[in-house]
């Protein structure tokens, strides 16, 4: 497989994912890296970064240190930052130089726990896995530490993998949350945004989880058979039958079983949406239930999850197998980040833009659109309308 | 160098690299490849976009099994192969970029070089370390990577009435003095950014002196001493007038040229440079190094002429620094210097209320009323250079700072 990239820029990496889904908590953490990581997530992978404070940390890691092993340099630092800024927790992450030369994040992060006596999370992350993996990772590693288990609380819903790589820093946290309240449910929890450490213990109270992005679902399956809390895998978008949402999540609670929402007969067809697999998922499901139109794959940019896959999905590993999906030119539309133009300008396709920070960072992450609502209503017309003035 | 200030956790506030992403030295007619794990080149290629500039950067991922086989150099001849492929025009040069993990790796660089240039060998091809591990170095990373950008220039035995800049990341000011008086005796500037084709930029090898104009570009011009036999001259960008004299008289001294009046250009920078302290009101002032590299030299420059110098920030002490740091701490105790990127930046109070800072990051920090986030896109070197700095303090003195215009604004840098 071929690893040369040379229209698109690397993605976000599973420390950016770790660093972006602790954002909204007390906790403070330290990525151990020399500069460049820190600066990628501080500079290109956090919209929310200006304007707020947040105690997210380079460690300085000097060359001599990682030759030598030198962990106690590290603690030491941290200790005496603990002991200016007081978080509630420490979580620290790895890099690839850590994991060049083999440092137990683990380790060091029960050493700092015994010393300190405030949870402290140690992240095996390699900078070499996509940011989904690294939000996964830290929704799992939370509710492990803090989850407690109570009576179940009738119409209560956690949000599973809301992140700002994946929707921003606009409205679409909040849109995603009201659309829930505005049908009477509760939200214990939103994972990642705007959730607390007190929200995380009480969530295995809920009664369903809804999983919003590919992220989440490990947490949701953990959840389910942890706890027995179904789950339903679908983002709200557009001016979607939310009825029809709604009535699958009462549904799930009732029959306690899981479900990804996705409608029948749907086929490898004309639209080709690249992109995070979920919200890609849930593009073609307003494409298919509200205009019709079932021809439509999904190209998973960071890994196919085949929970949520149908069997035509794809799995892009390598920018060289988009570029020859592309030039078959089977696909008369595809949706994705307007990084792609380049490789779809090399094919019969018309592109519809749709940004995301995983790929295009800042140079598109003002212009992100809300997922409930018009505009992405809108957007998903015109797609239909383009492909009919197409197959016409 | 480090051990003036304590070792701590670094922060960064949102403006740690508007400056350095938008100043990026490039060879004419060269292609870069990074190779690294994709984590590492994001922020670069992010970088790269947003100046135009895609076109030239392309990405080699390795992977963990690349890292555990241990010779992850061995998958880039194939990938050049394929690069080559897909570029519309043949690189003169190919610039492999490889990062922190390849000082860990021992990859041996010159073996796959010689790889290289059997199997492409109308190509040079050149590696340089993007490795903010190796900081603590003596030699820094960006050191070595200007050495290696000069290394492809071919040695020549003519010698043209040519002075080449050595270590400017932008073009130089056609506002500057420098290029006029340059050209006034006969003679002609030369600098890497502002050649157009390799053949142009390859003609710097016919030079007849360096100017290392940045302390990061000794080494370049000492290789290209030994390699080119080209003298070079130490004359960094400054900001303290008797230095900058000095570097005027050191550059006629080597070019065997008396050197022009240049009591006008002084005259009118001092006259200048008073208008502005009287302006600025005894305001105190805040230096960091987002917007001139050099923060320490310039503030003893501006504590010299008279400005209300309260607070100075830097990172690492480059060797070009220390005297004046010295200095600092020596005769102007009232002065703190601290490290811009110590945690405590975080939650660092403004105890000087109102006040101006040279730099966005000092100015984010403290919530300065009033800012010199950036300067325009050029190189100012000589007697312009603070004549344009006097230029934005007393703007930035006459604007409350709006921080999320400047943000907005930043976007588009």
């Amino acid at each position: 497989m071929s690893q040369l990239s040379r229209y698109l820029p690397p993605f976000s990496s599973d420390y950016s994912g770790i660093c972006s889904s602790l954002f909204d908590l007390d906790g403070m953490v330290v990525i151990h890296d020399a500069h460049c990581c820190s600066m990628n997530y501080v500079n290109m992978d956090e919209p929310r970064w200006y304007g707020n404070k947040k105690p997210i940390f380079s460690s300085g890691l000097r060359e001599i240190d990682a030759i030598m092993g030198d962990d106690d340099k590290l603690i030491r630092k941290i200790i005496k930052a603990y002991h200016e800024l007081n978080p509630e927790f420490i979580a620290i992450l790895g890099s690839p130089v850590p994991t060049i030369v083999g440092a137990d994040m683990e380790g060091i992060a029960q050493e700092l726990e015994n010393e300190l006596e405030i949870p402290v999370f140690g992240f095996s992350s390699t900078g070499l896995r996509y940011y989904n993996r690294g939000i996964s990772d830290t929704m799992i590693k939370l509710i492990k530490r803090y989850a407690r288990e109570g009576s179940k609380v009738d119409k209560n819903v956690n949000i599973l993998g809301l992140n700002a790589l994946d929707f921003s820093d606009n409205s679409n946290a909040d849109d995603i949350r009201e659309v829930l309240k505005s049908a009477g449910w509760k939200v214990s929890c939103s994972f990642m945004m705007g959730c607390s450490i007190p929200e995380i213990v009480n969530s295995p109270r809920a009664a369903v989880n809804v999983v919003v992005s590919q992220s989440g679902m490990d947490l949701a399956e953990y959840m389910e058979k942890t706890w027995g809390i179904p789950y339903v895998a679908f983002t709200p978008m557009g001016l979607n039958d939310n009825k029809k949402i709604f009535s699958m999540i009462e549904e799930a609670c009732k029959e306690g079983k899981s479900r990804v929402i996705r409608s029948d007969d749907l086929y490898d067809g004309e639209i080709l949406i690249i992109g995070e697999q979920l919200i890609a998922n849930s593009i073609r499901e307003v494409l298919a239930s509200q205009y019709g139109v079932k021809g439509v794959t999904v190209g998973c940019l960071f890994g196919k999850d085949k929970r949520l896959a149908t069997d035509f999905d794809i799995d892009f590993k390598s920018e060289l197998q988009i570029a020859r999906k592309l030039k078959e030119n089977k696909y008369s539309i595809v949706i994705g980040d307007p990084l792609l133009k380049a490789l779809v300008d090399k094919s019969q396709a018309k592109l519809f833009a749709l940004p995301h920070v995983a790929v295009s960072s800042k140079l598109y992450w003002h212009q992100y659109p809300t997922f409930v609502g018009d505009e992405m209503e809108n957007f998903i017309g015109e797609v239909s309308q383009t492909l009919k003035n197409i197959l016409i | 160098m480090e051990k003036y200030f304590e070792e701590s956790l670094q922060y960064y506030n949102p403006s740690a690299s508007l400056v350095e992403e938008k100043a990026k030295t490039l060879i004419p007619e060269s292609h870069e490849l990074h190779v690294g794990p994709s984590a590492c080149a994001r922020r670069l290629s992010i970088g790269a976009y947003r100046r135009h500039d895609e076109d030239h950067i392309t990405n080699l991922y390795i992977t963990e099994e690349d890292i555990v086989s241990g010779s992850y150099e061995d998958i880039i001849p194939d990938a050049i192969e394929e690069l080559l492929e897909l570029l519309e025009k043949r690189p003169r040069v190919i610039i492999l970029y490889v990062t922190c993990i390849d000082d860990l790796l021992g990859t041996d660089h010159e073996a796959l070089l010689m790889l290289l240039k059997q199997r492409f060998s109308n190509i040079k091809f050149i590696t340089c370390h993007i490795d903010p591990i190796a900081i603590d170095r003596s030699i820094k990373p960006g050191m070595k990577m200007q050495e290696q950008f000069y290394s492809v220039l071919d040695k020549s035995d003519c010698r043209e009435k040519s002075i080449n800049l050595i270590g400017n990341k932008l073009q130089l000011s056609n506002k500057s003095e420098f290029r006029n008086i340059i050209n006034s005796v006969g003679w002609e500037l030369k600098e890497m950014n502002s050649c157009k084709t390799f053949d142009e930029f390859n003609d710097m090898g016919k030079s007849s002196l360096n100017l290392v104009v940045a302390p990061f570009a000794k080494l370049a011009a000492e290789s290209m001493k030994r390699d080119l036999d080209i003298p070079f001259l130490m004359t960094f960008s400054s900001y303290d007038l008797d230095t900058i004299e000095e570097n005027y008289k050191k550059i006629f001294k080597a070019i065997e040229i008396e050197m022009p009046v240049l009591s006008d250009y002084r005259n009118r920078t001092v006259k200048k440079i008073k208008q502005t302290v009287e302006h600025l009101k005894n305001m105190p002032l805040v230096i960091d190094s987002s917007v001139i590299g050099r923060s320490i030299p310039l503030a003893r420059a501006l504590d010299k002429y008279g400005f209300n110098v309260k607070l100075v920030f830097d990172g690492t002490i480059l060797f070009s620094d220390v005297e004046d740091l010295e200095w600092l701490k020596e005769n102007r105790p009232d002065i703190k210097i601290a490290d811009g990127r110590n945690f405590n930046m975080m939650n660092m109070k403004n105890s000087l209320g109102d006040c101006l800072c040279i730099g966005f990051s000092s100015g984010y920090t403290l919530e300065a009323k009033h800012v010199v986030e950036r300067l325009p896109s050029c190189f100012a070197f000589g007697y312009y250079g603070v004549e344009l700095l006097m230029d934005r303090m007393i703007q930035a003195y006459d604007t409350v700072a709006d921080y999320e215009k400047i943000q907005e604004q930043s976007e588009a840098w």
